[in-house]
């Protein structure tokens, strides 16, 4: 039972790397704590769920479709609202990203109702048995996808030009800009690019979980936590602190309760923040 | 060291006080003169909404960490004073305060390895503090197999007495704050509280125990929150965890607040008459997109007037003054 | 190359250079020196537009013809503008070759990359063995090396140096030098903001003294060296 809590754990742990990597990216490149973040997760989960019910598109193969539809919303944000407080002090984006959560959210309320969906494919029930544990094949795919993402977000940061870009823009944005570096069109790409990956989250998670409009919040902390975790603005500890935070949520859901799960991811940031706040790798942006 | 501004705590223009003074006096004479219970009940909503406004101006408004947890302190008020009036038979005004204390015994280990890191740290660990406290009261009983809180079925509270009794609690409550916010700003832990908004580490090398403030802050925000939370809780008579602990909470008091101007005296008066007295007609007309019209004055407002009301109407007396 | 009339700036309400206007020939090094405070640095970042303009009507800062007066700081490099702030200012967390590439961002630096490169670490050897370390991690003066290397990644026609020989000790200061010198040769115009004035003016053609925001010598760079005022106030003779 434990094996199995502890495989369950890391499947879903890479879930929330990949789209905690995307609010990683966007603060430490920005300075900007994504509180509409979950919604974004949400919406690409949606995109996901009408694909299917609409059009019959399958989970995995609507990935393109959320990612390209999350980085034109994230790019379209921070372009219009987000670029005006950027240069703010923080409190400004912090603020302003609760209200575009406000907007998105229940604006999804309002289109979708507060009903609870899911997407049910053919094969989600199949699954590997062995030795005793059981793994869905669904659940295999979601994390070797998650993994490339992950992956893929890396790759892209240090061995792409704009990459390199988006990363000279994080030190030192006055001589980046002495580069030849736009930062307005720096900041609005990162956004589109950690909202792209994000969605793609949200499809994957459209897989696995009852979806809802109201969501969003929950898994915004979850970012929070799992960054905390690995460090804040360090992409890999992303993936490791989306591993940690999915087994320990595993293993309270199997030997305690899962009711408690945003009580655990509280007490868990709480006692990185009070011990070690730049994260279990060392690598986080503290201060 | 810091020295305290120029001038002692209580030198103001005179009319100011007399001011204040007068209002004061007339608000406690209205309920001698209208006993329409539906304007007492609206002005005591008001006043409600000042206080709360004004809490959360004294911690964010004025340190500049913004704080996404306030519902944690208020659903601890209402819970605390719920559970002492009911279950152990204590007398209101204990239990608020009580309640108060309670908040505060949260406030200090929450703020302690929060507040040593930037603002964004704060920002959401407050916010995920809420929603485990939400978590933790509404599955509570049911995890431990105990009867204490309830969880969704709720606590009923015994019933209140008038709406003017509402009125003159929640009229004190909100002087109290506004006398308290009035005298802060003028000391030196306002002082304080300027220079870690503005150079925290400049601060800290001119020797400000910027921790020690910033707790300062956050604590009396939280007990003034939890014993708003209690009267409320009263005045209500019944409470569930998803109705205290609610973000909504947060959200109205960040935004009048925000709409008033935060870091100002008069920023909360403002902003939560203001939002107050269109929020009734705006939930009634617009019951279902109430809260996208709210995210959208957010954003409208930090974008356009970050300052508030309050806030850039002080910029442009400053401005106009001559430069 | 470069001509600056009239130039009047500053930060904010505080202004720093008063009627500033100099010119640097093509192919020249020119060097501006003063004492701290001078404002020497504020003079090249204005020229990049980096700071406050008073007065913005009578002034004008030619490059090569073009009017580059109100042209925006990204622009700059495109024009073949390229900066060394004073402390070099590499990327931290990024290796030296990453800072290098980075300085060939400009869409025409990028077909002479290799070349480039190639440049870079014949003038500075050493940086060709820590081309994967962390750029926080390298000493005062692989810092100084990376960051000019940077700069000439851009394929600059001209080189903005501010004050290259600060925090390095005298041996260092004179491979830079050398180094600067080698770059003007291969073509590329320089001009300079320094306090050392004896390793500054060995390798200028012309130089001016700014001190309190206003030019108050010029002359040719050697010859300087001999004027009295010079020799009193800077080589304390």
């Amino acid at each position: 039972m434990l094996i199995q809590a502890i495989i369950t754990g890391l499947l879903l742990g890479g879930i929330y790397a990949v789209y905690s990597a995307g609010f990683s990216l966007i603060f430490g490149v920005m300075g900007v704590v994504n509180i509409a973040h979950g919604d974004l997760v949400m919406l690409g989960a949606f995109t996901s769920y009408w694909l299917f019910t609409l059009g019959h598109i399958d989970p995995f193969l609507s990935i393109p479709f959320s990612a390209l539809t999350l980085f034109i919303v994230g790019y379209g944000i921070q372009r219009l609202i987000i670029n005006r407080v950027v240069e703010a002090p923080p409190i400004m984006s912090y603020i302003c990203t609760f209200g575009i959560h406000l907007i998105i959210a229940n604006l999804a309320l309002r289109l979708w109702t507060a009903d609870y969906r899911s997407i049910t494919t053919s094969y989600c029930g199949s699954h590997l048995e062995c030795a005793g544990l059981v793994i869905p094949y669904a659940r295999l795919a979601t994390f070797g996808m998650a993994v490339v993402m992950v992956g893929g977000l890396y790759l892209f940061l240090n061995r792409t030009d704009i990459g390199r870009a988006i990363r000279a823009t994080a030190q030192d944005r006055e001589m980046a800009r002495l580069m030849g570096v736009r930062a307005n069109h720096v900041y609005a790409m990162t956004f589109g690019i950690g909202a792209a990956i994000t969605g793609v989250a949200g499809s994957l998670i459209s897989s696995y979980f009852v979806i809802y409009p109201q969501m969003g919040l929950s898994y915004t902390v979850t970012a929070f936590c799992v960054v905390v975790l690995g460090g804040m603005g360090y992409i890999p500890g992303a993936l490791l602190g989306g591993l940690i935070l999915g087994v320990l949520e595993s293993l309270t859901a199997t030997y305690w309760n899962a009711g408690m799960s945003s009580a655990l991811t509280f007490f868990i940031l709480f006692l990185m923040l009070i011990f070690m706040p730049a994260g279990i790798t060392g690598k986080g942006i503290v201060e | 060291m810091i020295q305290t501004p120029p001038g002692r705590a209580f030198t103001l223009p005179r009319k100011a006080v007399l001011l204040a003074a007068a209002v004061f006096v007339t608000l406690i004479l209205v309920p001698a003169f209208c006993h329409q219970g539906y304007a007492l009940r609206l002005m005591g909503m008001i006043f409600m909404g000042i206080a709360l406004a004004s809490c959360w101006n004294i911690m964010s408004g004025y340190t500049g960490y913004i704080d996404f947890g306030p519902a944690a302190y208020f659903g601890i008020g209402a819970y605390a004073t719920a559970l002492l009036m009911v279950r152990g038979g204590v007398p209101f005004f204990l239990s608020i305060v009580l309640g108060g204390v309670v908040a505060v015994a949260f406030a200090v280990p929450v703020g302690l390895p929060t507040l040593r890191l930037r603002g964004a740290y704060f920002a959401i660990a407050t916010f995920a503090f809420a929603e485990a406290t939400r978590q933790a009261v509404l599955e509570w009983d049911r995890v431990l197999g105990v009867n204490f809180f309830q969880g969704s079925h709720g606590i009923t509270l015994p019933i209140g007495p008038t709406h003017q009794f509402f009125y003159y609690t929640f009229l004190v409550i909100m002087t109290v704050l506004f006398v308290i916010t009035y005298l802060v700003e003028r000391s030196r832990m306002g002082y304080a509280l300027k220079a870690i908004h503005e150079a925290e580490d400049a601060a800290e090398l001119i020797g400000v125990n910027t921790l020690k403030i910033k707790i300062y802050a956050y604590a009396i925000s939280a007990f003034f929150t939890a014993v708003i939370g209690g009267v409320d809780a009263y005045w209500l008579t019944y409470i569930t965890p998803n109705d205290v602990f609610s973000v909504h909470i947060t959200i109205k008091m960040v935004i009048m607040c925000l709409l008033g101007g935060m870091g100002t005296l008069l920023g909360p008066v403002v902003g939560a008459s203001f939002l107050t007295l269109i929020s009734e007609p705006l939930w009634a007309r617009f019951p279902y997109d109430y809260l996208i019209i709210i995210g959208v004055i957010i954003v409208l407002v930090i974008v356009a007037m970050p300052k508030g009301i309050v806030g850039t109407l002080l910029e442009w007396k400053v401005d106009s003054r001559g430069t | 190359m470069l001509e600056v009339k009239n130039l009047n700036a500053g930060y904010g309400p505080v202004q720093v250079l008063w009627d500033i206007s100099l010119e640097v020939g093509k192919g020249q090094v020119v060097t501006v020196m003063g004492p701290n405070g001078a404002g020497k640095s504020t003079l090249l970042k204005s020229i990049l537009n980096l700071t406050t303009r008073v007065k913005p009507k009578g002034e004008a800062i030619i490059l090569d013809g073009k009017d580059i007066t109100r042209l925006p700081p990204e622009m700059m490099v495109k024009e073949g503008v390229a900066f060394i702030p004073e402390g070099a200012r590499v990327f931290p967390e990024m290796s030296v070759l990453d800072n290098l590439l980075m300085g060939a961002y400009v869409p025409q630096a990028r077909p002479h990359r290799g070349e480039n490169l190639e440049k870079v670490f014949s003038l500075f050897p050493h940086l060709s063995e820590r081309v994967h370390q962390k750029a926080k991690t390298l000493s005062g003066g692989e810092r100084q090396a990376v960051a000019i290397g940077r700069a000439l990644m851009s394929h600059p026609k001209l080189l903005l140096m501010d004050e290259p020989s600060l925090g390095l000790h005298p041996l260092l200061v004179s491979h830079t030098f050398k180094a600067i010198e080698k770059i003007n040769r291969q073509g590329v115009t320089v001009l300079l903001a320094e306090q050392n004035v004896f390793f500054a003016l060995e390798i200028s053609h012309r130089a001016y003294v700014l001190e309190s925001g206003r030019i108050i010598l010029e002359g040719e760079g050697k010859a300087l060296l001999k004027e009295d005022y010079i020799k009193k106030a800077y080589l304390a003779m």
